[in-house]
């Protein structure tokens, strides 16, 4: 029993001694246990993902208020179309008419007989020849707006009405006729469309004539016309003379309506100004900045007219562009074209005129406009020796369109990006970091024939740049076509955007970040057109190196 | 730190261990589990708290993943000022992390002469988790810098977990003075299975795409409650519940007891042929579970895939929370496996043990010493070979202890102890085969990368 119990205590000893006594290592105290781990300690990196970003895609939803996208030969172009009021050229010619003519009476001496022995008195049969004119004075058609050589008339009736005095008798209208000669070109007239040199009248008879023609220019103020008259009496009491007077016959010549013209021919004095309305340049957006050179290569303004005006005009153009933000502004030099009059009242006359380059279209976009503006002036040319004549319907009509093909100059220095919202309220981790650096690697395979950077600039709430870092250059893509700006291949580039560990840090208090491609022009050629087939094909990678530090123990908190 | 936990408490190698320091204790109400053979001389009965096991495998210690500095400071493995490449010469080509626990809900043990009968039901689950060492440098060395794309071998990854429960019936019968012989037999229920392995799984990073090599499958067995779920591209994205089934009106549980069935069978034989030397045999848990088709998912991988991040949609309104899921989800289907329309049924076996033991006692067998052999044995496969040493102290029916001395897995070494108590007809056990020696202040153990511990409460009369 002594043995039993000796061995008892001894493993009850020993097993106490096992589970019981081992030593207690204070160095592994995890109260003292730091939370920090670090990951990815030499480098990481994770591809982010790609894309391909087509021009199509960012440009073919960009228009303006006004303005149209449209694709030509291949090539975008803004195009931004309108009229100019041309009411106040068709409103003054439209106020001038003809001043009225008044009515002339004339007469012509015939058989005297003042000393016959009674009345009625046989005039003795014979042939009586007599004559005389008439003159019909013209009034001064001319205005301040129109020196007018010629007119042609719109339905221009003259009234001729002859009268006896003193004559009477059975075949009186039978024997007496007289035959009317105009003289001079002054006018034309015509008789049932047929155009007269001469007309008989008999005694008492009406007749009108159209006048369709008034010749001015060579010094004409009136219609003078010649009358002879003949009176052929057969037998004696045919004609008798009714009073013991000097016999007459009288001649009355009236225009029967206000006088009017279809065309007034002759030098027009004319000029005025006016306004289009303003056009709100929104097509790009606000992806410019202020300090861009935005260089289209070639814009160009097309002016179209229809007129059936037979004036020389001289047409300017005082085309303008702003940039309300700068103050800055830039405009058209020397823009002023002549009009081609119509070669005919009959003919619609249409002229057209480029605006490009030449006349500094290229200028215009430089400031980043957002507002064009376009005024004109036009001034009849009374020393051209061109048609001048108006019709009574004078039409007149002035369209523009300005067209923005998107070919860049060499100088084109613009950035397009947008602005997003970032919700970085969980970024404590950062001040663990010390060695941290972060970059974006970008492998990039352009396909548009513009020099790329792409630019990340962080803004705090009152958007503040907080910092600003940028990739290498990209370059454009190449070789380019030197006729028609359309890059024919593709370049790749590999760069990337670093952030410093005190960039790192300046995130949390980043609020907004503006993502922006800062673009300039390919030196390959003098412009470079895009196209939207154009693309560029990003393969994005997240790398860091210096190690990922997290504290445990403070998440936890 | 949870991560380390976290894997510490899974298991790359399925084999419910008893603590061997019992072996040698006949007298444990238990004992019939590790040789049929070798029963106790009561009838005992146990009910919930039977036998409670507990296994914890690493292949690191707490000593291996923390670095005392000076002042007191302490950092982990992964910490900045970490020598991370020394951390890394140090691990193999895998890290093995498994655990297991077993509980047995009902223990009926009756002794009638030289007859022992039991009747046994109990819950085993089997976890294990096996890390390629170029995981740790993923995580923490990352890329080599100075090369244009580094290659990470993930081939080795692999995990595994079984849960199931054994019921069944025991015989061991007492064949004259010198030779026992004993036999369990015990019908498996299989409520869930899933394993995920690779014949090749390699990741070639650049800083532009990562080319994915994956040769592998994930088989899942179980109730259907528990769904894999696929992304749009029919490639595994997570895992879903679903417990609906089982709340509503027509609720029904009997499809958890159809997923798995099998078999297995504990074979024990002791022999006496001197008064003081016993000699014992054993093998255990030589069985399967048939896993029904019903209840099998499975997806498969075999392809080579090139991970060059996320379509961005220029110009299409996202969220950034969004992209960055989106960045996730893709990641997270890195291993690119498909869902497997032609799963079918299929066969899991259980890890046997063979156990030899030899025990030679003096002062009457009051103390004895005892050396065990068990060797660990899958589909034809050694998985391992320990061998304890064992002194044990019986002095009688009260008490019986033992102080063992274990070579495990021929990596390491350690001190056990058992001890089993019989106090009128309450029977109480406690054993661990992997003692610590020392500890933190938190009583963690700072050497050890295994532990176990087996104890329960049984009736014994």
């Amino acid at each position: 029993m002594k043995l039993k119990r000796f061995l008892l205590i001894y493993f009850i000893a020993a097993l106490t001694g096992v589970f019981n006594f081992s030593c207690i290592d204070q160095s592994y105290d995890l109260e003292q246990l730091s939370g920090e781990v670090e990951l990815f300690g030499n480098s990481m990196a994770i591809p982010i993902g790609t894309t391909t970003i087509y021009l199509d895609s960012v440009i073919g939803g960009l228009a303006g208020d006004s303005g149209a996208l449209s694709v030509k030969d291949g090539v975008y172009v803004f195009e931004y179309a309108g009229s100019m009021d041309m009411s106040g050229l068709t409103s003054a010619l439209g106020d001038f008419s003809l001043m009225p003519v008044n009515p002339i009476s004339t007469g012509i001496p015939l058989y005297d007989a003042s000393l016959a022995p009674w009345t009625p008195f046989n005039i003795p049969p014979m042939v009586y020849n007599y004559s005389g004119s008439s003159s019909m004075n013209l009034p001064d058609f001319s205005t301040s707006l129109i020196a007018v050589d010629s007119v042609d008339l719109s339905n221009c009736i003259v009234r001729f009405v002859l009268r006896p005095e003193g004559l009477g008798g059975p075949k009186l209208k039978e024997s007496i006729r007289i035959r009317f000669i105009p003289q001079g070109s002054v006018a034309d007239y015509y008789s049932d469309g047929q155009k007269l040199s001469d007309w008989t009248l008999n005694m008492g008879d009406t007749l009108d004539v159209e006048l369709k023609r008034l010749r001015l220019a060579a010094g004409g103020s009136s219609l003078d016309i010649k009358q002879e008259v003949t009176m052929d009496i057969s037998q004696s009491g045919d004609v008798t003379a009714d009073q013991p007077i000097q016999t007459m016959m009288h001649l009355e010549m009236s225009f029967l309506n206000p006088l009017d013209y279809e065309v007034v021919y002759g030098k027009v004095d004319y000029s005025m100004n006016g306004t289009a309305e303003p056009i709100n340049f929104e097509a790009l957006g606000d992806i410019l900045d202020d300090n861009d050179v935005l260089s289209f290569y070639n814009p160009s303004i097309v002016l179209s007219t229809q007129s059936n005006l037979g004036v020389p005009i001289v047409f300017s153009l005082d085309m303008g562009t702003s940039n309300s933000t700068t103050g800055e502004s830039r405009s058209l030099s020397n823009a002023s074209f002549t009009m081609i009059p119509a070669s005919s009242p009959s003919e619609v006359r249409q002229n057209q005129f480029v605006i490009d380059k030449e006349y500094g279209t290229d200028e215009l976009f430089k400031i980043n406009p957002d507002q064009i503006t376009m005024g004109y002036g036009f001034a009849t040319d009374p020393a051209s020796v061109l048609n001048h004549f108006v019709s009574k319907n004078t039409q007149m009509s002035m369209d523009y369109s300005m067209q923005i093909p998107l070919q860049f100059g060499s100088d084109l220095d613009i950035g397009m990006g947008s602005t997003m919202n970032l919700s970085l309220d969980s970024l404590d981790f950062l001040d663990e970091q010390e060695d941290l650096t972060v970059s974006l690697n970008l492998n990039i395979k352009n396909r548009i024939p513009l020099n790329l950077k792409l630019q990340l600039t962080a803004l705090d709430a009152d958007s503040v740049a907080l910092f600003s870092v940028a990739s290498g250059d990209i370059a454009a893509a190449g070789p380019i076509d030197p006729a028609t700006g359309f890059a024919t291949g593709y370049t790749q580039t590999a760069t990337d955007i670093s952030l410093s560990i005190a960039q790192i840090n300046l995130l949390k208090r980043t609020n907004k970040m503006r993502v922006e491609f800062l673009i300039t022009a390919s030196d390959q050629n003098s412009f470079v057109s895009i196209q939207p087939s154009d693309y560029i094909e990003l393969a994005i990678g997240l790398q860091m190196e210096g190690g990922f530090v997290v504290n445990l123990k403070s998440q936890n908190q | 730190m949870f991560f380390i936990v976290l894997l510490s408490a899974l298991t790359s190698e399925l084999c419910a261990q008893k603590v061997n320091s019992l072996y040698f204790l006949e007298r444990t109400a238990m004992h019939t589990r590790m040789n049929p053979a070798m029963a106790p001389k009561n009838s005992c009965f146990g009910l919930g708290l039977g036998n409670i096991a507990l296994n914890i495998q690493s292949d690191l210690a707490l000593s291996d993943v923390l670095i005392p500095g000076q002042n007191g400071s302490l950092i982990s493995f992964m910490h900045p000022d970490a020598d991370k490449a020394l951390f890394l010469s140090g691990l193999g080509d895998v890290s093995n992390f498994s655990g297991n626990f077993n509980m047995e809900l009902i223990n009926l043990g009756l002794r009638m002469k030289q007859a022992y009968i039991s009747f046994h039901s109990g819950i085993y689950m089997d976890m294990g988790l096996g890390m390629p060492k170029d995981f740790f440098s993923l995580f923490m060395l990352g890329m080599d810098a100075t090369q244009p794309s580094t290659q990470f071998d993930l081939s080795v990854l692999n995990f595994e977990t079984n849960l199931y429960n054994k019921t069944g019936v025991g015989l061991s019968l007492g064949l004259g003075e010198i030779f026992s012989l004993g036999v369990n037999v015990d019908y498996l229920i299989g409520l869930g299975h899933m394993k995920l392995g690779f014949d090749e799984l390699s990741i070639n990073a650049s800083d532009q795409s990562w080319e994915v090599v994956s040769k592998g499958y994930i088989r899942y067995a179980g109730p259907k409650q528990l769904m894999l779920t696929y992304s749009d591209e029919n490639y595994l994205n997570g895992i879903t519940t679903d417990f609906s089934s089982l709340t509503g009106p027509e609720a029904s549980y009997g499809e958890l007891l159809s997923t798995g069935k099998g078999f297995s069978v504990d074979l024990g034989f002791t022999a006496r042929p001197l008064p003081f030397l016993s000699l014992s045999a054993s093998v255990t848990d030589l069985g399967f579970i048939n896993w029904n088709n019903d209840y099998v998912q499975q997806a498969v991988s075999n392809e080579t895939y090139r991970f060059d991040g996320m379509d961005l949609a220029f110009g299409e309104s996202s969220e950034d929370e969004e992209e960055g899921n989106a960045i996730g989800d893709q990641l997270q289907e890195l291993m690119r496996l498909s869902k497997d329309v032609s799963s079918e049924a299929f066969v899991s076996k259980l890890t046997s043990k063979l156990n030899i033991g030899a025990e030679a006692g003096v002062l009457n067998n009051r103390i004895s010493f005892g050396l065990l052999s068990q060797t660990a044995f899958a589909d034809n496969a050694l998985l391992y070979q320990d061998f304890m040493l064992s002194a044990n102290f019986k002095p009688g029916s009260l008490l019986q202890a033992a102080l063992t001395y274990s070579l495990l897995h021929g990596k390491m070494s350690s001190f056990g102890a058992a001890i089993n108590l019989k106090l009128l007809l309450v029977n109480f056990f406690l054993a661990a085969d992997y003692i610590p020696l020392f500890y933190n202040p938190q009583m963690i153990p700072l050497n050890n990368s295994h532990f176990n511990l087996q104890t329960g409460f049984n009736l014994m009369f």
